[in-house]
């Protein structure tokens, strides 16, 4: 087990206050500081949970900043109501002696840091080390902004103030690089899904960057690698269970701990590994969540507030490995929550993985609507990932769900209709079962006769549905666009024939009529084919039935005719009874199937002769003779 | 040559009895058996084992020993009585009580005048035979435990017994046991019975014991000469050849062993039993076996007679167990069959259908199936000698040692599903006789009965009244074994066990003819669908063809009398039935136990000399022959016309007849 979540303990209760709820390190090793009430600070030792000391505010003064230790000042750092900084030592029992700073705008949060002074982001987004805050600061940011998360990261030789922000209805990414005593801040925009909201956010240290986890209500959990030139984006999963209370603390670059997320219908705390996109552990949370949880990691253990209870869980957590985590993955059932395909992941060690990148990121642009708007865009794009799979195209195989999306892209867009994409998966067999019926339904659409073939040809088991969309489908299209694709398909016509159908026509009919289907669910959508449809459809199975020829590969042999008739008669038999238009037909039809009852019947009497001639030339067995029998005897 | 319908008949489940007894007679060349339902056979050497007699038996009777006295034959059972028969009637003629318990065996002097007779009580019974008499004489001294074993030799006057774990010898003058020898037993409270014993004239005596050990004893000191483990159960027989150089035992392990006397080296003249030979040809145990002076005759739960030559291992006879005499009668103008079993008569409707077929051996489906109407059994379970059914079926006649029974059956919707039948027993206020061979007119107006006493009585049958028409009184001195009518009603052939054939009018109440005297029982006769020519087989395998107008043999049987290959002379089975038909008048058709034949009167004989497989006329081949032969049916009982093309054929096979039989002994077989 690449990582486990203990059994939980309640650390600290009755927490009134959930928003100013802080654990963070403290002076004294193995114990933690928690900004338990905004009038009550607790040290609390880890391994008992006993506390070790306690501070109060007064009554009028209101704690607006958790405590931290500062490391450098080797003292303790809070803020009273938005503008006093209160300092404090270790050895300091009383919180009212503390010595106090005002600053001129209102804090939002005191960030702690090992090498330096605390750092204070103002509301404004402003930024300055304690000792400076009574200086003026300006900052970016106006009113009706929020600061949705902010921490301190101290890189190799960076300190970078990470803030995300909802600046304008719009997500930021805002950063303050302290380099040449300055700090100079930096702006990003954030993408997110549209209709989102982030529901927790996250950031660890890289060794220049800073790795920072967003997750979205829908789920998505993007990561933005912020360094101090630029911020890349990447979608890394979509995280199914996650809710609005859903708090999320990064452990690391792959993994990050989720408290509040629903599995299995239950509210559970997991350490979820990014990289393969499953929980390693989830244990369910002791209490059922009733308002916002908030989650810290600190010192291997992980603090939940639950329902104004702090729960305490040990956890260990390693990277993983492939069979650590395998049959942990969970698939997305969901249909409404558009699941990125998680890329071209490969079993094979040999592949490298700068292909893998490529084919990835080849992938999400194929996908993005705004990356590929073209047909030409989207088929060079396909191409060059047919190329790059050109030695492994099995291996696609396994991607079933980006093999889905890629159909789902081709079939849904309305602006093009990427036949030789389709073309392509089909002849590699790449489309999943469960797309055929969208492919059956834009061939229809956009009467792709040549397609249609190449589905007949590729698709050994198309659904009965579409199977009867098809028929009615090609019943119903222009003789010259159905002959014009026959013959790209290789077909010949003798171009003598009576047929009720085309020759082009009755090729494809034959194909369909040959495919594998289940005489239950076809005759239900049999009933969609059009009865002018279905007597010509008969009319031609009956012109089969006297005109077989074996020797032409595509026409189906009798059984199937017979089969497809009784199928189609079933599904209209009381139209077929009723109406005046079908009496030539059935008639023409019974007496075609009278004439091969006939015929079969005289094979029977055949059968019975070359069974008895056999019988003649076998070495006679011998016979059981019974109580009595009578016999014919020739004597010679 | 000939395409017929057959009526393959496998339902008439006939199951022979067990052998209990066999012993030769020297005087008459036959060979008398008794089974195990008390009916007694005899086997005319002679004739080529042709079962000339069978005295009936009853439920009630046992036999459990036989003896020959010069042509007198005896039988002793649990009754305690000895009985002697009368051969020429077929039923007892005297009988004797032992007045010791039941009688295990018998024995006679060599002289013809006294037999002896081991009893329950442990008493050997003399009684007199002397002047044609079976008295009681006297009985010896009383041993302790029943004697099942008994021996004579009438030149050193004394008799030898067998008992349970010991042996005696008997003088005969005194009655006084002089000579007593145990057996031992291997279990201390499993006695060592012996079953048989035999005595020779050196007065070497030979025991087989419960222990499967046959020993030869000096008789003169009381002790063994030499005794052999042969047997792996008890040794329940032995016999001893004439020459009294060979011995023979056999018992429950079905093998017969042969000891001889003989030197052991060419250097010496010192004599010694040695085993030398083993058949194993009997499927269960073997209870009997008698020494003819060429055969060894052995029988007993599988129900067959079997013949081994003595120096000859390949010449063996397998004697049928069902009686050679007509068991099953056809109406042949009611497509019925009557079947007569030991106790009960069973007459059957045979089935019937208008389909043919080119194919031979084509099962053609049945339109009426064969259906059982009549199922009539014997007073007292008596056993029946001989029955007839009338050829429409109206009358039904069978006869036990009692006398005969004659029944009107009346019979309505035969084709029906249910037909209707009725069985009425005449009264026929006729004197009973006791009949042998019964047939009755093809014209259902005259019954005719070859009795007991060697009568031929012709019985008048009317719808109101059965009286008796005539009656040929000391017809004859023999038993008659065969009766046959002519097609037209008017004449009746009568053989008997004397050569002697005789045509009578029936109506004329005259000899019509009288066939010229030949050395060979007829063992089948029947007429030419003409009545002109009565056709008759003979043991000899010879077929004579006698017109009965001319009084002379017909010139077809002149030709070809001397020209029966020798070939078929040799055929070991005797043919059985014989029949005509008017569609086929050029052909005689016959069967035996195993094949069915046809002779064409139009075609050649084959050369004398012809080797047997050259006898029989082959399909797809230019040689010709008189002799047309099927072999599809096994285990003939019975053939004969009913119609024009449609044949019965009456089977019972071997693997029938074994399915009743009881458990033979387990014996490991290679590979089991």
């Amino acid at each position: 087990m690449a990582a486990s979540i203990g059994e939980p303990v309640v650390f600290a209760d009755d927490i009134k206050d959930p928003s100013v709820l802080n654990v963070a390190t403290c002076g004294t090793e193995g114990s933690v500081i928690v900004t338990q009430n905004p009038n009550l600070i607790n040290i609390y030792k880890v391994e008992d949970q006993k506390a070790l000391q306690s501070w109060s505010s007064k009554h009028n003064e209101h704690i607006t900043s958790p405590v931290i230790w500062s490391e450098h000042n080797q003292k303790y750092v809070t803020v009273i109501n938005t503008k006093t900084a209160k300092t404090w030592g270790k050895d300091e029992q009383n919180f009212e002696k503390s010595s106090t700073k005002h600053a001129k705008c209102a804090i939002n949060r005191i960030l702690p840091s090992d090498t330096t002074e605390p750092v204070v982001l103002f509301n404004n987004g402003g930024v300055a080390f304690l000792g400076r805050i009574k200086d003026t600061q300006e900052g970016p940011l106006s009113d009706k902004d929020e600061i949705l998360f902010c921490d301190l990261m101290r890189m190799s030789s960076d300190l970078c103030v990470v803030c995300l922000l909802n600046q304008e209805g719009k997500l930021q990414l805002m950063s303050y690089w302290y380099r040449n005593d300055e700090w100079i801040r930096h702006t990003h925009p954030v993408e997110v899904t549209p209709n989102t909201q982030v529901v927790s956010c996250h950031a660890v240290p890289g060794r220049n960057n800073v790795k920072v986890f967003i997750l979205c209500l829908n789920g998505d959990l993007l990561c933005q690698n912020l360094s101090f030139d630029q911020c890349t984006s990447q979608n890394l999963q979509t995280i199914v269970g996650v809710t609005k209370t859903t708090s999320m603390v990064a452990l690391s670059s792959t993994h990050i701990v989720l408290a509040g997320c629903t599995k299995d219908n239950q509210d559970v705390i997991g350490i979820y590994d990014v990289k393969f996109g499953a929980f390693e552990v989830c244990k369910p949370l002791p209490a059922a969540k009733k308002s916002s949880i908030k989650l810290f990691a600190l010192h291997g253990h992980l603090f939940v507030l639950c329902h104004r209870t702090l729960h305490m869980f040990s956890y260990s957590c390693h990277p993983s490995s492939l069979s650590s985590i395998l049959g942990h993955q969970r698939v997305d059932i969901q249909p409404q929550t558009e699941t990125p395909p998680p890329g071209p992941l490969s079993w094979s060690k040999s592949k490298s993985s700068s292909s893998n990148t490529e084919a990835n990121k080849l992938y999400s642009e194929l996908q993005n609507i705004s990356m590929a708007k073209t047909q030409k865009e989207f088929e060079k794009k396909f191409l060059s990932i047919m190329k790059s799979h050109e030695s492994d195209a099995t291996g696609l195989l396994s991607e079933t769900t980006t093999m889905e999306q890629i159909v789902q892209r081709c079939v849904t867009d309305q602006k093009f209709w990427p036949h030789n994409v389709l073309d392509q998966l089909l002849v590699h067999r790449l489309v999943p079962n469960r797309c055929i019926k969208e492919i059956a339904e834009g061939i229809i659409r956009h009467e792709d006769v040549a397609l249609l073939l190449q589905c007949l040809n590729s698709v050994s088991d198309i659904p009965e549905e579409s199977l009867c969309s098809l028929i009615n489908f090609i019943l119903g299209v222009e003789d010259s666009k159905v002959a014009e694709a026959a013959k790209m398909d290789g077909f010949s016509g003798t171009g003598k024939s009576n047929s009720p159908l085309s020759e082009a026509k009755g090729h494809i009919v034959n194909k369909i009529v040959k495919k594998p289907y289940n005489d239950v669910f076809i005759i239900e959508c049999l009933h969609t084919i059009t009865f002018q449809n279905v007597l010509t459809l008969l009319e031609y199975l009956c012109y089969l039935i006297s005109n077989l020829d074996t020797q032409v590969s595509s026409m189906p042999d009798l059984a199937q005719i017979v089969s497809f008739i009784c199928v189609l008669i079933d599904a209209h038999y009381q139209q077929l009874v009723l109406s005046p238009d079908s009496q030539d037909v059935l008639i023409s039809l019974h007496r075609t199937v009278e004439g091969q009852r006939e015929y079969f019947a005289e094979f029977l009497t055949l059968d019975v002769l070359i069974s008895q001639m056999k019988r003649q030339f076998a070495i006679p067995r011998p016979r059981a003779v019974g109580k009595y029998c009578i016999e014919v005897l020739h004597v010679y | 040559m000939g395409e017929f319908r057959v009526h393959r008949v496998r339902f008439f489940e006939y199951q022979p009895k067990a052998i209990q007894c066999i012993v030769y007679g020297k005087e008459v060349n036959k060979v008398a058996l008794s089974r195990s339902d008390g009916c007694i056979e005899t086997w005319d050497l002679k004739n080529d084992w042709y079962q000339d007699k069978v005295i009936q038996g009853s439920e009630s009777k046992s036999i459990e020993t036989l003896c020959w006295q010069g042509e007198r034959l005896y039988s002793a059972g649990l009754d305690g009585d000895v009985v002697e028969y009368d051969l020429k009637k077929l039923e007892p003629k005297a009988s004797a009580s032992s007045n010791a318990g039941p009688v295990w065996c018998l024995t006679t002097d060599s002289h013809g005048k006294f037999l002896a007779a081991g009893t329950e009580d442990g008493c050997v019974v003399l009684f007199d035979t002397d002047y044609n008499s079976l008295q009681y004489y006297r009985s010896f001294d009383k041993q302790e435990g029943r004697i099942l074993s008994i021996a004579w030799n009438t030149s050193l006057e004394v008799i030898l017994t067998g008992g349970v774990d010991n042996m005696r010898l008997w003088s005969v003058k005194s009655g006084h046991a002089v000579q007593r020898m145990t057996l031992g037993r291997v279990e201390k409270s499993k006695e060592t019975i012996v079953w048989c014993v035999a005595i020779l004239s050196d007065m070497t005596l030979v025991s087989g014991d419960s222990r499967g050990r046959t020993i030869f004893w000096n008789g003169k000191q009381g002790t063994q000469i030499k005794s052999f483990q042969m047997h792996q159960a008890d040794v329940l027989c032995l016999a001893v050849h004439q020459d009294e150089k060979q011995v023979f035992s056999s018992g429950v392990d079905p093998k017969v062993v042969q000891f001889q006397y003989t030197t052991t080296s060419r250097e010496s003249d010192w004599k010694m039993w040695v085993r030398t030979k083993i058949w194993y040809q009997h499927t269960h145990d073997v209870r009997a076996m008698a020494v003819t002076p060429t055969d060894v005759v052995s029988g007993g739960v599988d129900t067959t007679l079997l013949a081994n030559r003595l120096g000859n291992e390949k010449n063996k006879r397998k004697m049928r167990s069902i009686p050679m005499h007509q068991l099953v009668g056809v109406a042949k103008d009611r497509n019925a069959l009557l079947l007569q079993y030991p106790d009960y008569l069973e007459l059957w409707r045979l089935g019937n259908t208008r389909k043919t077929s080119e194919k031979d051996g084509e099962v053609l489906p049945e339109e009426i199936p064969p259906q059982k109407l009549i199922q009539l059994k014997t007073k007292d379970g008596q056993h029946i000698a001989c029955s007839a059914i009338s050829s429409r079926a109206n009358w039904m006649s069978y006869s036990d040692i009692d006398g005969f029974k004659l029944y009107k059956i009346t019979m309505t919707d035969t084709e029906s599903i249910s037909p209707s039948v009725d069985l009425r027993k005449v009264k026929k206020g006729l004197h009973s006789y006791s009949a042998h061979r019964i047939v009755f007119t093809p014209d259902e107006k005259f019954l005719v009965i070859a009795t007991s006493c060697q009568k031929i009585v012709v019985i008048s049958l009317d719808e109101d009244s059965v009286s008796l028409y005539h009656a040929w009184d000391d017809y004859t001195e023999e038993s008659i074994h065969q009766l046959s009518v002519s097609p037209n009603s008017k004449l009746v052939a009568v053989a008997d066990l004397s050569y002697k054939i005789t045509v009578l009018g029936v109506e004329s109440k005259e000899v019509v003819s009288q066939l010229p005297s030949y050395k060979s029982t007829v063992t089948a006769m029947t007429f030419t669908p003409d009545s002109r020519n009565l056709i008759t087989a003979h043991a000899d395998q010879k077929i004579y063809e006698f017109d009965v107008e001319k009084k002379e043999y017909s010139d077809w049987c002149r030709e070809v009398c001397n020209k029966f290959p020798n070939a078929w002379k040799k055929r070991h089975q005797i043919i059985h039935h014989i029949s005509t038909s008017p569609r086929y008048p050029d052909k005689i058709f016959f069967c035996d136990l195993d094949k069915f034949f046809i002779l064409d009167k139009t075609q050649p004989f084959p050369s004398i000399g012809s080797k047997p497989f050259n006898l029989v006329a082959r399909p797809n081949s230019s040689k010709v022959s008189a002799f047309h032969v099927c072999t599809r049916f096994r285990y003939l009982i019975h053939m004969d016309f009913v119609n024009d093309d449609w044949v019965v054929m009456v089977e019972r096979t071997k693997l029938a007849m074994m399915e009743s039989l009881p458990m033979a002994m387990q014996q490991k077989k290679f590979g089991t």
